[in-house]
């Protein structure tokens, strides 16, 4: 699903810079991504769903060279083949639940909202245990649906690829092994590759893959 | 394009204290100037209409305005009268006929018209109930007194007594309605019209009492020398019907009666050119062309009004100013927002479709505002005006 | 339909609303209500308050006119008091020809368009004849006043008549200018039949030579004032027997004015003739004719007003 091959990444006017000889993560895998502060793992997101791209380097992303695309063409990559679950969840407040889990669909007209995806989201709901929330706007839910409606939102689409940016950094324990267990559930059920952003050590025997960017060349110099 | 008004819509919606003051703004903003305009040049076509379909009016000399407010407009502004000679001098000149007009005289708040039957089809007034004036004692009212009353033809009303607390003052007399006009969208609608010698009654030049000659002696102080002497019991009649008419009389001579104003209506133009000549030296009177002095009061309202629009137009520009800032730093408290839209796959293009959206909606939503605003002042805003400068002038 | 584009239809719907409401409130004032003028006739319409002007009207009139006299034939136009859809006739006439003097107290208090009246008698006298006998009275700090009085047969006097028939002539060539030289020929034979009635009065007062008169009804002021006629009168109704008040009053005044002929309005009862005739008085008539008379025409009832008082007073050989 995932391959990088002589990836090399800096921010224009930063000092930071990534070095990535070899990655590979497997389809349906479950894959994490730890590290030290700024050893770039939120950068490896990036360069995965191409929202940058690599001076040097081939990303493969569910087949695709995305390092190739052009700007448009990656933009429609993104919303097509790859979900996005956040750190603080990013929903909107002036949209209720529904409206937060369709709003990829309003963002690019590669997404038709269709019959097929308001069934879609109203599943998606319903294996998450919001169903009964859909009308409610985000701000009156608690951290753990708010989570929930997050991933809903990332999975909406039926994705290929989902990728978490600590996901649970916000959620207390019991919340966050209920969260994960979710996002595994989901993503086992609808065949898709998960790579996700942790700090939390912890959760780690429960991916199948852990690539730790530290053994990577990588920071501000 | 649709998902980027849905959006919009829901943004604003949920922020519907800031959306709703942006779009008042906007809404004054784009609509004050042009409504201002609309006003302006619907009172200025409405009060030159009213004075180009007069001819000539003769009045004492004095304030041309206050002459030509009191007598087309029928507001009472204390012009001082001439009399009914000066009606007649007018027929007698054979060279228009004379419209006479008593006013100042008010019922239910409603300014009462003395005038003759030749108004009524001067100002195309037709009847809409009832019949014209047969008699004395009898009124037809405007079709807005009618409506705001709910009087018609078979009602009375009364005259506003013109002393509260004089205990020699005139008392109110009660006029018998016989007939309602068709609305004309004009200061006639909001009149009382009654005949000039009503008016006369009603402001206590004339007067009917019970017969003297079958007063008893209770009534009676002397009878001597073919002549009766009453006292304060003597019965004076308070409406004027066929039974009691015999018994109203006027006091003193006809022709010094008041007569507010005269609307002389030339048989040509050449015979009003005549006319006004006779009055060009007149010490006392002044025969005007009402739409001359209406002319001047436009001219006047035009310049008050591109004062008022510079004055509209910066406090326009100061609330566009204000409303690009209120934008500016919305979008960059929204900054998250784009940034959240960019990495789920949006372009730049979409995402300023999606807040340009919000000005779209807005905008639109102030010129419907601003239309609202036009139709209210199309419907009422001609009658609501007049009132407001003619009675503050 | 979602809520949003409920409220988005709403909101256009509203903008039209406002537009359409617009244009239709300026249309409504476009359409102006028609003119409230007289009956639209083919016919001048004239109106007159009693038969002499109805009559110089007629005389006067080009074919085309219509002149009305609407009083009721039983009562004295003088004192008629028309209903209010009877004023209502009159406010829709071309010309009203009102007599003056006072004449219809009715015309006091109804409201007739002014541009259309005429009162005929208006400046065809220094002044108007006073009527003595009114009650003055008073009360408040008004003053002392009368209601009125004043003699208003002013077509007995034959010049006035003239003059009230021109005051109709200039009326009627006013609104006819086409048929101006039509009814200034018209004027010049009425008023030589008119004047002739004059000359006769005259005629008939320096044969009488200032010899008293009596009047059942004080009606002849302008005709005793033109012809130097000395007419005292008094309230008597030729339909009515004379009761002993009557006798006492006719007593009294052939005491102060010993007149040997009597006009009446119309002929009285014969008990009334014989009571007048045993106190040395001839009834004479002589009708004022504000009525339409039963035959004949104003003028000629005046002709034999005339004969018949030459006739008594010698100013003419009568058979």
């Amino acid at each position: 699903m995932i391959s990088l091959r002589d990836v090399r990444f800096g921010y224009p006017r930063s000092r930071f810079s990534l070095r990535i000889p070899e990655l590979s993560i497997p389809v349906a895998a479950r894959a994490a991504a730890i590290g030290p502060s700024g050893s770039g793992k939120t950068t490896l997101l990036n360069l995965v769903s191409g929202i940058e791209r690599p001076q040097v380097g081939e990303v493969e992303t569910a087949g695709v060279r995305v390092d190739r695309l052009s700007v448009p063409a990656r933009r429609s990559f993104r919303i097509t083949t790859i979900g996005f679950v956040f750190q603080d969840f990013l929903l909107l407040d002036y949209l209720d639940v529904l409206g937060n889990i369709l709003y990829p669909y309003r963002l690019h007209s590669d997404l038709k909202l269709d019959r097929a995806a308001r069934d879609r989201a109203h599943e998606l709901a319903s294996n998450l245990g919001i169903a009964a929330m859909l009308e409610r706007p985000p701000n009156e839910l608690s951290q753990g649906e708010r989570q929930r409606v997050a991933i809903a939102r990332a999975l909406v689409t039926a994705p290929k690829l989902v990728l978490a940016d600590e996901p649970t950094g916000n959620l207390d324990p019991a919340t966050k092994q209920q969260a994960l267990d979710l996002l595994f559930d989901q993503c086992a059920a609808l065949s898709m590759t998960l790579l996700m952003v942790t700090h939390d050590h912890g959760l780690l025997d429960r991916f199948d893959h852990v690539v730790d960017l530290s053994t990577f060349d990588a920071g501000t110099t | 394009m649709r998902d980027s008004l849905y959006l919009a819509w829901q943004y604003l919606r949920h922020n519907r204290a800031k959306t709703l003051l942006l779009v008042l703004s906007l809404a004054v903003f784009i609509g004050l100037p042009l409504v201002m305009r609309a006003m302006s040049e619907v009172m200025q076509e409405s009060l030159m209409a009213r004075a180009e379909s007069t001819p000539l009016l003769l009045g004492k000399k004095g304030s041309s305005l206050d002459l030509v407010i009191e007598a087309l407009y029928f507001q009472p502004k204390g012009v001082e009268p001439l009399s009914e000679a000066d009606v007649t001098e007018i027929d007698a000149t054979g060279l228009a006929r004379g419209i006479p007009l008593r006013t100042g005289l008010m019922a239910h708040g409603f300014p009462l018209v003395g005038t003759s039957l030749d108004y009524f089809p001067f100002r195309h007034l037709a009847l809409a109930d009832g019949r014209s004036l047969t008699m004395m004692g009898e009124c037809v009212l405007g079709a807005d007194v009618a409506a705001s009353l709910g009087l018609g033809p078979g009602d009375a009303l009364l005259t506003s007594p013109s002393t509260l607390f004089d205990l020699a003052g005139v008392y109110p007399l009660k006029l018998h309605i016989v007939g309602t006009l068709r609305p004309t969208y004009g200061p006639d609608d909001r009149a009382v019209f009654v005949d000039i010698r009503t008016a006369w009654v009603a402001e206590g030049l004339g007067h009917g009492h019970q017969d003297l000659s079958q007063a008893g002696p209770d009534v009676v102080l002397a009878r001597k020398d073919g002549g009766v002497t009453a006292n304060a019991k003597l019965v004076q009649y308070n409406e004027i019907t066929q039974d009691n008419l015999d018994n109203f009389h006027f006091h003193g001579e006809p022709s010094t009666y008041p007569v507010s104003a005269v609307i002389a209506v030339p048989d040509n133009p050449k015979a009003g050119t005549l006319l006004r000549g006779r009055f060009v030296d007149d010490p006392t009177r002044q025969l005007l062309r009402p739409a001359g002095v209406v002319e001047g009061l436009n001219q006047q309202i035009f310049r008050f009004e591109r004062i008022l629009q510079i004055v509209v137009w910066t406090v326009g520009l100061a609330t566009a100013v204000m409303f690009v800032l209120v934008m500016v730093l919305s979008w960059r408290l929204r900054a998250e927002e784009l940034r959240t839209m960019t990495r789920l796959g949006c372009s730049r293009w979409k995402a300023g479709q999606i807040m340009g959206a919000e000005v779209v909606l807005m905008i639109g939503a102030s010129v419907a505002l601003a239309a609202l605003l036009g139709f209210l002042m199309a419907q009422y805003g001609e009658t609501a005006l007049q009132n407001l400068i003619l009675r503050g002038s | 339909m979602t809520p949003a584009s409920r409220s988005i239809a709403l909101t256009v719907a509203l903008v039209l609303l406002a537009v359409a409401t617009g244009c239709s409130k300026k249309d409504q004032k476009e359409q102006r209500t028609p003119e409230s003028t007289p009956d639209t006739h083919d016919a001048l319409l004239v109106y007159t308050v009693n038969y002499p002007l109805a009559y110089f009207a007629q005389r006067l009139a080009p074919a085309g006119v219509e002149v009305v006299f609407p009083a009721p034939p039983d009562i004295d136009p003088a004192f008629w008091k028309p209903a209010a859809d009877e004023i209502g006739a009159y406010q829709r006439a071309d010309l009203i020809l009102l007599n003056g003097a006072g004449y219809a107290g009715w015309t006091r208090y109804a409201t007739l368009p002014r541009s259309r009246i005429v009162v005929t008698a208006e400046g065809c006298r220094e002044a108007f004849i006073d009527v003595e006998d009114t009650s003055k009275h008073q009360h408040g700090p008004g003053g002392e006043h009368a209601h009125g009085g004043t003699a208003f047969t002013t077509w007995l006097d034959f010049r006035v008549a003239a003059c009230q028939a021109a005051r109709t002539r200039d009326a009627l060539k006013k609104r006819l200018p086409a048929a101006a030289g039509e009814i200034e020929k018209r004027y010049e034979a009425l008023e030589n039949d008119l004047l002739d009635l004059d000359t006769r009065l005259r005629d008939v007062a320096k044969t009488w030579k200032g010899q008293p008169l009596l009047a059942s009804h004080p009606v002849y002021q302008y005709m005793a004032d033109a012809y130097g006629l000395q007419i005292a009168s008094l309230h008597l109704e030729p339909d009515q027997p004379l009761d002993s008040d009557a006798l006492k009053q006719l007593d009294a005044v052939l005491a102060e004015h010993p007149a040997k002929l009597m006009l009446w309005e119309d002929a009285p009862l014969q008990s009334t003739a014989d009571e007048i005739r045993k106190r040395g008085v001839a009834p004479l008539i002589f009708a004022p004719t504000s009525q339409p008379p039963a035959t004949g025409d104003f003028l000629r009832a005046m002709q034999q007003n005339v004969t018949r008082l030459e006739c008594a007073t010698g100013a003419q050989e009568c058979l």
